[in-house]
């Protein structure tokens, strides 16, 4: 069943503040993460058509919005900058952002926290595990690459990212915001 | 449902934005196929109709008042209060103000007194300080409950539509509720009044030692920076055991009631305009209950503040992102002096606001404060 402005509207109320922790603590960027909420549900307007559950039940519909975040995300990562399609469609601009509203998202997402936690991590772990992290997770490189960049083998690298993850995960894993659906 | 948390300023003007965005679109989209409209599109849209009104008759016009916390979209006003343009005339000219208004009149029987028509009128009204008050009236139209109701107005007391009066009065001094005496500030104390919101707070209080010591006992005031004499009656209450002694509820009501009527005032430097919007963030009761249209059909977000006193709900329409009141509601919550729960005592959109040098009506413009 279609969505309309109403519907729209009822799960902005209930689900920007969780679509934006979601933002936050994958971007760890305030203004981008603002962008994104903006830009997810102008989108989730634009293609309310094709929204196939119930609209009364909350859950289909954060769902189907959640899929349109995630969607948002990855072209985010992809290009480095945040679609504003459905938001030029629609004739909308969001105010500029003042520093209330930074302090806020910083607060509300706990993204000092977080960035200290991703600092601690990187301190914890080697360089060269360090270095493999970052031509893997940060530069987007394939393992043989990476293997080819340290003068390692393609096993070795695997292993190096894979310990450098696991120290990340373990420094983070505390914090109260942790990235999930309902984060 | 509702957010539990406070989205920033940003987020809360943009679902307003998204609100209006969204509306504009499906009302083109609705223009654009209005040509095939079939028969039961057309039905469907009556029997809408229909249903609408029989909810409406149902609750006599009560509305769902699920509320969340209003802090957000009124720091956003606040903000936004800053950046819009102050109306502060010489004390020669005057501030002339155009609302529309819709008045539920009652009728005294033996038995009881009950609701039996309701006017709609737009008023123009003009203040100068120097060359007094002008007041225009017009009754657009009269709506009744039942044929009885129009024929027993129309015998006693009513007003035709377009029946208009005028009024003159006397040169007001600037009416603000913030310290003056009886509401009155000059010129000079209007332009000296501050934009801290605690400031402002203590002064539509009156400063009295029990309500000062009740707005240092609200989250949103300590967090701040109280002032000495605040600080000094809060410690020295807590210490002697002098806290208010009521729950809190009419130094709240005070502030509120008295921030609705300085806001009715166009003569608000930005700053204060914008203290004032902080300082209903701050009074406890103040709940966000959702987007909603004035009388004029303009969409804002609506703030209310539940008067036990004297049951009934006070409700103020603004745009978030230009910080302009657009309207005003005061709805009963109980049966009350004849008008059953849900009617509006009072229901009023703000058109039109303007500086001029006489009592002419300016040319329509855009709606500055």
């Amino acid at each position: 069943m279609p969505l309309d402005a109403d519907d729209i509207t009822r799960l902005y109320r209930s689900h920007a503040p969780g679509l934006l922790r979601f933002f936050a603590h994958r971007t760890l960027q305030a203004e981008v993460a603002v962008d994104l909420v903006a830009e997810s549900f102008a989108q989730a307007f634009a293609h309310r058509g094709q929204f196939r559950g119930r609209a009364e039940v909350d859950a289909d519909a954060a769902a189907w919005l959640y899929g349109i975040a995630r969607h948002q995300l990855g072209k985010y990562f992809r290009r480095g900058v945040v679609e504003r399609r459905a938001l030029a469609r629609l004739g909308l601009e969001r105010d500029a952002m003042t520093e209330a509203d930074f302090e806020r998202v910083e607060e509300m997402c706990g993204l000092d926290e977080k960035r200290d936690a991703i600092e601690r991590g990187l301190a914890g772990m080697s360089k060269p595990q360090r270095d493999a992290l970052a031509l893997r997770i940060v530069e987007e490189r394939s393992y043989p690459d990476v293997a080819r960049l340290l003068g390692i083998s393609e096993q070795t690298a695997r292993t190096r990212v894979s310990r450098a993850l696991r120290v990340l995960a373990k420094s983070t894993e505390q914090l109260s915001g942790s990235p999930g659906i309902a984060a | 449902m509702l957010p539990e948390v406070d989205l920033p300023p940003v987020l809360c003007s943009f679902e307003l934005k998204l609100a209006n965005a969204m509306r504009v679109a499906e009302s083109r989209a609705g223009a654009r196929g209005r040509p095939r409209t079939s028969l039961a599109a057309a039905l469907c849209v009556g029997l809408t109709a229909v249903a609408v009104l029989a909810f409406l008759f149902a609750t006599n016009g009560a509305q769902e008042t699920s509320s969340a916390s209003a802090a957000p979209l009124l720091r956003a006003a606040a903000v936004a209060a800053l950046r819009a343009p102050s109306l502060l005339p010489r004390e020669n000219q005057y501030i002339y103000v155009r609302e529309i208004g819709r008045v539920p009149a009652g009728m005294s029987t033996r038995q009881s007194v009950s609701l039996t028509a309701v006017e709609k009128v737009v008023t123009d009204r003009w203040y100068s300080v120097r060359r007094g008050s002008l007041e225009r009236a017009r009754i657009l139209s009269v709506a009744f409950a039942s044929p009885l109701d129009a024929r027993l107005w129309r015998e006693n007391h009513g007003q035709e539509p377009g029946a208009a009066h005028s009024f003159r009065g006397p040169a007001p001094r600037w009416y603000v509720f913030i310290g003056g005496r009886n509401g009155e500030l000059s010129r000079r104390q209007l332009l000296a009044l501050p934009g801290d919101p605690r400031n402002l707070l203590e002064r539509t209080l009156g400063g009295s030692p029990a309500a000062l010591a009740w707005l240092s006992s609200l989250p949103g005031f300590t967090a701040g920076h109280p002032s000495t004499q605040t600080t000094y009656t809060y410690s020295y209450s807590t210490v002697t055991g002098r806290l208010p002694a009521n729950d809190g509820f009419a130094y709240a009501l005070t502030a509120f009631s008295s921030i609705e009527q300085d806001f009715r005032q166009v003569t608000l430097p930005a700053r204060v305009r914008s203290g004032l919007y902080r300082a209903l963030a701050i009074i406890p009761g103040v709940r966000y209950a959702g987007m909603r249209r004035d009388l004029a059909g303009r969409l804002g977000a609506e703030i209310i503040f539940n008067d036990r006193a004297h049951e009934v709900r006070d409700e103020l329409i603004f745009d978030p992102a230009t910080s302009a009141l657009l309207g005003e509601r005061q709805v009963t919550t109980h049966y009350n002096v004849g008008f059953p729960a849900g009617t509006p005592l009072e229901d009023v959109a703000f058109l039109n606001e303007a500086v001029t040098d006489g009592t002419h009506i300016p040319h329509a413009s855009p709606r500055i404060h």
